[in-house]
């Protein structure tokens, strides 16, 4: 259940904030220490959290067109980003794997 | 037997590569006995022609009436002609006419050799020498004729004998070939009649062979596929067998309270409760039984389609040990987590990842009473390993290897009390194996069982 706030830089998850400006994720406003691609990947996520995202699509939306282009950096990405979130504290797995298909923002409430 | 078959192309192409062997040889022999006996003769009467010659000066006188006895003592007819062919000594009294070819001959190169056959006189070498005058001037030649009748009959007994023996030489190669082919050709028929008995059914029946080359090893191969299939049909019928039995006991239940139900054969409405609540269990397991039927016949016959992607196994068990939170906790056991840190991907499908280790876990807290179920997490040397370890009441070691047999259960009687299909491990196994993993269990009786499931990892991809 994602609460925009009124400027449309955050966006919150519960206990979880998003900061598009300031480039922050924060859970129960302790800040968790991202990488550019990692804050990249969950603000996507997050922004859609209805959405499939394909590791081809995360790869040509984040990626972009730099040299070093496998499928399996994203899957790395993923893992890497989760386990940061984990040990900050998150109860539940934020980036959530649709067997076959790809990665999609799981949300609290739909998160057993 | 038909005109096509093995034997008969063996032994035709081994009688036709004979066959040409024999001819060459036969005919060899022939011309060098032919050609020792001639050339001799040939050698001899040339011999005696030129000495004839180079003793003649003239066609008339001592030298010429010296013919007649030399021809006695040489054995050899000797005549003497002029330069036009008229004969004017003729000791053998045959009637040879000098050809022009041969008084050509004669003029260019002094002398003429051939083999003639004379009317009524038989075959003959003929050597003719030109003879000179003091001169030098030719004058006539003399012929000596020597008689050749002998030496062909000693050549046609000689063919005769070669002609014996190459057929001997032939029956002989018959029989051998016969042998050879039928040693060749009786294994491929034997072999051809087991697979057709095989074919019809008779699954018993076996290639009787003890030859250790290729026809051998194709025997074996035949009666191991035998005894594979025979193996199969075995455990298909004792599958069929299980099956409807685990069909039928449910649904023995559910007609039994269905009937109860009907006749109103109860006494209180908690009773009514109750049976009503035996329908719906039964019906439940009867859904589950036949979900699992089908899931391990699709298994079985490879029409499964597998999403093979890079898998991160500590998100599946995480999934897994939420679903199962709740029944672990209805027992007062709890789900402990034990996860080493970066585990490696596996290749493998989620979904059928999940469905393993959820049938894994279900088992763990089926069979555990008192205590905990633990999952474990961790590498190995290019393995990523998973362990399902449990402190329930554990398997006999004599009954481990055959627990992930389809309906095999530990305890038969207290089977529905704990509420399994029997097929959950079989699912389990096949399912683990098609995504390339294997699995092994240990277990202590009243200690707790541990199972354990491998996966051999992928190189993680990208930068860390």
């Amino acid at each position: 259940m994602a609460n925009h706030d009124q400027n449309q830089s955050s966006i919150q998850f519960k206990d979880l904030t998003i900061n598009q400006e300031s480039r922050e994720v924060s859970l129960k406003g302790q800040p968790i220490e991202l990488t550019p691609k990692e804050f990249n990947l969950i603000v996507l996520l997050a922004l859609h959290p209805k959405k499939v995202f394909t590791r081809e699509l995360l790869l040509e939306q984040i990626w972009l067109l730099e040299d070093y282009r496998d499928i399996r950096t994203v899957d790395t990405h993923v893992k890497n980003l989760r386990e940061k979130l984990r040990v900050a504290g998150l109860t539940y797995n934020a980036i959530k794997t649709v067997w076959g298909v790809g990665y999609k923002f799981n949300q609290p409430d739909s998160g057993s | 037997m038909k005109f096509n078959s093995i034997f008969i192309k063996l032994s035709s192409m081994i009688m036709v590569i004979f066959i040409i062997v024999l001819f060459a040889l036969g005919f060899i022999i022939n011309k060098l006995f032919t050609n020792f006996y001639v050339s001799n003769v040939e050698e001899q009467t040339q011999q005696i022609s030129s000495q004839y010659a180079h003793m003649t000066n003239s066609l008339h006188g001592m030298n010429v009436t010296m013919v007649g006895p030399l021809a006695t003592i040489s054995n050899k007819k000797i005549m003497v002609a002029d330069l036009k062919g008229k004969w004017v000594v003729n000791t053998g009294k045959i009637h040879f006419l000098l050809s022009q070819k041969a008084l050509k001959k004669m003029k260019t190169d002094g002398k003429y050799n051939q083999l003639v056959t004379i009317k009524n006189n038989g075959h003959y070498y003929v050597s003719g020498q030109a003879i000179y005058n003091k001169q030098g001037q030719p004058i006539g030649s003399i012929f000596v004729f020597s008689s050749v009748e002998a030496i062909y009959k000693t050549l046609n007994k000689v063919r005769q004998l070669l002609i014996l023996a190459m057929f001997g030489a032939f029956l002989i190669a018959l029989g051998i070939t016969y042998i050879i082919s039928r040693r060749l050709s009786s294994p491929l028929i034997e072999m051809e009649q087991a697979t057709r008995k095989m074919a019809k059914g008779d699954l018993s029946a076996r290639v009787h062979l003890s030859s250790q080359d290729e026809i051998g090893s194709l025997a074996v191969a035949i009666n191991n596929l035998a005894f594979e299939i025979e193996n199969n049909r075995k455990t298909r019928q004792e599958f069929f067998a299980n099956v409807s039995h685990e069909l039928r006991t449910p649904v023995t239940y559910l007609s039994g309270y269905a009937k109860v139900l009907k006749e109103k054969m109860y006494d209180s409405p908690e009773e009514h409760d109750q049976y009503i609540g035996i329908i719906e269990n039964e019906a439940i397991r009867l859904n589950r039984l036949i979900d699992d039927l089908f899931d391990l016949a699709k298994m079985e016959e490879g029409r499964i389609s597998l999403n093979m992607e890079p898998i991160d196994l500590e998100e599946v068990l995480e999934n897994v040990s939420r679903k199962l939170d709740l029944s672990a906790r209805e027992k007062g056991l709890g789900i402990k987590r034990q996860f080493a840190p970066h585990v490696n991907f596996i290749r493998g499908d989620g979904e059928r990842l999940e469905q393993v280790f959820i049938n894994l876990i279900n088992n763990a807290i089926r069979y555990t009473e008192k205590g905990y179920v633990l999952i474990k997490l961790y590498e190995h040397s290019e393995h990523v390993i998973v362990e399902i370890e449990d402190t329930g009441i554990g398997i006999p070691e004599s009954e481990l290897p055959l627990i992930f047999d389809r309906f095999y259960r530990i305890e038969k009687s207290r089977s529905r009390e704990y509420g399994g299909t029997g097929l959950g491990l079989a699912i389990v196994k096949t399912l683990t194996e098609i995504q390339g993993g294997s699995i092994e269990v240990k277990s202590q009786i009243g200690k707790g069982t541990i199972f354990k499931v491998v996966f051999s990892f992928i190189d993680r991809g990208g930068d860390r």
